[in-house]
């Protein structure tokens, strides 16, 4: 733009006081103290299409909205009276017919120099095109607010899920180490124990004849017949236990067990099975499951000491893929209770072992931690779900078995009595291995002992008639199947017992062969015998492990 | 109620005794104001009343992080705050002064607990605005969403001037000092809300509740509370003395302070 001045153009004269009133380019009025009108300029006039008879002698009031006024007498009059002043107030003037008009104002006190109040001068501007900007304005800041209000409370929800999960991440943490604790402590416990029960067992048997040590002989036993089975507990939610997993129909197995859950229940407590009778079968251990279900159903009584109904379901699901569960089709057995439920923190730490909320010596607190390791290691897992003052339900999910129809408990086979047999017995422990010598020497076997894989193999060379290989499973150098495997390249179809402290090896790398779980008794390992010899010849080791 | 609850109480109203005397006396400010609006009135009686002043949560110097939304968002939410704080100040047999809602309030909690209110002063009340029927509140539905619809466009420019009035509690100019500045100071969210609680409440049911003595000081030409509805107020209470004012407009208590105290005075002395 050029700084010349602009040709042509001539400057407006100097305003009269007429124009400059009356037709300043905005509405001008003044008020007296109570703010009855005395003046107002044709400006105004023009903009409430009034004449000005009709303000005049009028409390300015009466010219405004009835919300204006409610907001004038609220909020501008004692704003007024304390500063003299207002600025860019917005307020409607009545328009009759024409509606609101929205304007904005300046209101300043005029006294008479001594602090009395005279009046008003109030200037008036229309505010129409402001006020429907405003409006959208503010439409706009209500609709952020109610986002940033949503957001928050997805915010606040995320936290909380992420909390939530980060609390069950933690828990599973704790549960694994809690497990591998649990599980080692508990397979030393075995080793121990193992040489205890022997010793005892034969002492009892064979050497104790005074009555009086007898009992205090069977007391022992009995003490740690009972560490034993603290043990398998512990080893169960350890996910050690030897578990013989089969197909299971669950029907045929509540049933079964219907008089002693009943029984177990009470007279206050009724009992209700709702057990889909198609359900496939489950693929787990009969024994520990059963356990489990017997567990569950003591722990729904527990929880109502009043009475109540317990129900046992069970139904099929099939899922994709699930936190550590395999795809697949699963069978659920659930056992709710109508009692007093357990909140979120007793609930996620309830398969804890040793954690209890039953008054003590009334529980081990370890019944749900077998369950979850049952049903962990079967390859399913253990729901437990609450609300208190509504009941429990704990949910065991087992994978389907797959293979084939369930098969029924095998009948106990009549045993002979085992002949006198020459038994390689391999341990790297002395305490188990000397305990179970003196164990077969007492039944009549000759007991050949090695400390180690590679010493029992030149035990074998020096001793050809041997009949029957004992070998522990876990060994420093070389484990029990290494030493079998071996074994029966120079004597094939040589019979092998295998002593396992827990389920530290799965099904197939004990190729197929007979397992005896630590700790034993004499009747045990008699059994195991018999069933090694059974095998031995018919049932060689499978082609991986020759 | 512990020393520790006491001092957030009187924290949270921002209550301000003065006086000397055996009676108490509170006053209550109005709709849209805070305590300072009593500065005219109030001294008058610190000769013989301890003068008690509070500011409505959101409003003056309040602690505007007290407000909760569910809890004001009924007058019984204020009306609790005002046991809180005469359970805190330890007052019994007290005069309220109240003007326009908060004289609904002070009803609400002498409702309550009669003990702690020897007698009521309703400045220009009104128990319920709208129009009903025959009953005449003055206002209706349209004229209500008129005043929220103002009030949301005036807060809009106010909320940047009042702002920093409002967030600097804690170097808060004292009653003494910058009184022009700090009058009418109220956040503009709880604002919002108050006057959707105060105009659409209705309270009729509630007067007749009442049993503690109590004046109506009505004014002439009040835009907000019309004078058949201060003649109805008096009539419904069980112990109501209506005083007809010369003042005029919704503030007595500022434009004619010497009127008012006489009004409260004559009462008093009765």
């Amino acid at each position: 733009m050029s700084a010349a001045k602009p040709q042509g153009l001539i400057s407006p004269p100097p305003e009269t006081p007429d124009e400059l009133y009356e037709h300043a380019p905005c509405g001008y009025l003044t008020t007296q103290a109570d703010g009855t009108i005395v003046r107002v300029n044709a400006t105004l006039l023009g903009m409430l299409g009034k004449p000005a008879t009709q303000l005049l002698g009028q409390r300015i009031q009466n010219i405004l909205t009835p919300a204006a006024r409610i907001f004038y007498e609220t909020h501008c009059a004692p704003l007024l009276a304390v500063n003299g002043r207002l600025n860019e107030i917005s307020i409607d003037l009545a328009r009759g017919v024409d509606g609101p008009l929205p304007t904005l104002m300046n209101w300043r006190a005029v006294d008479d120099g001594d602090g009395r109040l005279l009046g008003y001068r109030i200037m008036i501007i229309s505010a129409i095109e402001r006020v429907a900007y405003e409006r959208e304005l503010l439409a706009e800041r209500e609709r952020a607010r109610q986002q940033e209000a949503m957001v928050r409370e997805l915010n606040a929800d995320l936290e909380r899920r992420v909390d939530a999960r980060t609390a069950d991440l933690v828990q599973a943490q704790k549960m694994e180490s809690l497990g591998q604790l649990t599980g080692g402590v508990a397979h030393d416990f075995n080793n121990l124990l193992t040489p205890m029960l022997i010793t005892l067992d034969l002492l009892s048997t064979r050497y104790v004849t005074d009555e009086r040590a007898l009992r205090m002989t069977k007391s022992a036993i009995s003490a740690a017949e009972r560490a034993r089975v603290l043990i398998a507990r512990l080893l169960a939610f350890a996910r050690r236990q030897h578990l013989k997993a089969r197909a299971v129909d669950l029907t045929q197995m509540t049933q079964g067990m219907q008089e002693l859950i009943t029984q177990s229940l009470g007279p206050l407590i009724r009992l209700d099975v709702q057990i889909d009778p198609d359900l496939p079968p489950a693929l787990v251990d009969l024994n520990q499951l059963e356990m489990a279900l017997l567990n569950l159903c003591v722990n729904a009584r527990d929880a109502m000491p009043e009475g109540g109904t317990a129900t046992i379901a069970g139904d099929t699901v099939t899922i994709r893929s699930q936190g550590d569960l395999a795809p697949g089709q699963y069978v659920r057995l659930s056992v709710s209770d109508t009692g007093t439920g357990m909140d979120v923190d007793t609930l996620r730490r309830a398969a804890e072992p040793f954690y209890s909320t039953k008054v003590t010596g009334k529980s081990t607190g370890l019944g749900l931690s077998m369950v979850h390791g049952l049903a962990a290691q079967s390859g399913g897992r253990l729901v437990l779900e609450s609300t208190p003052g509504h009941g429990t339900t704990a949910t065991i999910w087992l994978p389907v078995d797959l293979s084939a129809a369930s098969v029924a408990e095998p009948a106990a086979a009549v045993r002979a009595p085992l002949p006198a047999l020459s038994i390689l017995l391999v341990d790297d422990d002395d305490l188990v291995r000397f305990a179970a010598a003196e164990m077969l020497v007492d039944r009549g076997h000759t007991v050949v002992q090695a400390s180690s894989g590679l010493e029992a193999l030149e035990a074998l060379r020096r001793h050809p008639a041997v009949d029957l290989l004992i070998t522990d499973y876990l060994m420093p150098g070389m484990t029990g199947v290494e030493c079998a495997r071996i074994a029966r390249m120079s004597r094939p179809g040589l019979p092998v017992l295998l002593v396992t402290g827990y389920a530290d090896i799965k099904d197939v790398d004990a190729g197929g062969l007979p397992r005896l779980a630590k700790p034993f008794n004499v009747d045990e390992l008699s059994a195991m015998i018999a069933e090694a010899l059974g095998a031995g010849g018919s049932r060689p080791l499978k082609s991986s492990l020759v | 109620m512990t020393g520790n609850a006491n001092m957030d109480v009187l924290r949270r109203n921002n209550l301000i005794v003065s006086g000397h005397g055996a009676r108490s006396i509170v006053f209550s400010h109005g709709f849209g104001c805070d305590l300072s609006t009593r500065r005219d009135v109030s001294p008058a009686f610190e000769a013989d009343f301890r003068v008690v002043l509070f500011d409505h949560v959101g409003a003056g110097g309040s602690d505007t992080l007290a407000y909760q939304p569910a809890k004001y968002a009924t007058l019984s939410g204020y009306a609790q705050d005002v046991l809180d704080m005469m359970t805190a100040l330890d007052l019994a047999n007290a005069v309220f002064v109240g003007h326009s809602v908060p004289a609904i309030i002070a009803m609400l909690a002498a409702s309550q607990q009669p003990e702690r209110f020897a007698s009521l002063v309703m400045i220009c009340p009104s128990p319920c605005y709208l129009n009903d029927g025959a009953d005449r509140g003055g206002f209706d539905k349209a004229d209500i969403a008129g005043l929220f619809d103002m009030l949301d466009r005036n807060f809009l420019s106010w909320s940047r001037a009042t702002a920093p009035a409002i967030m600097g509690n804690a170097d808060r100019p004292g009653l003494g000092t910058a009184l022009s500045d700090s009058i009418c100071r109220m956040d503009p969210e709880i604002g919002r809300r108050f006057a959707r609680v105060t105009f659409l409440s209705d309270h009729r049911a509630d007067l007749p509740k009442l049993g503690t003595r109590s004046l109506i000081l009505q004014t002439g030409a009040d835009m907000v509370a019309p004078i058949s509805v201060g003649e109805y107020v008096a009539d419904t209470l069980r112990d109501g003395t209506f005083v007809m004012m010369q003042a005029t407009g919704h503030w007595p208590h500022m434009s004619a302070p010497a009127e008012t105290i006489d009004a409260i005075r004559h009462f008093l002395a009765a």
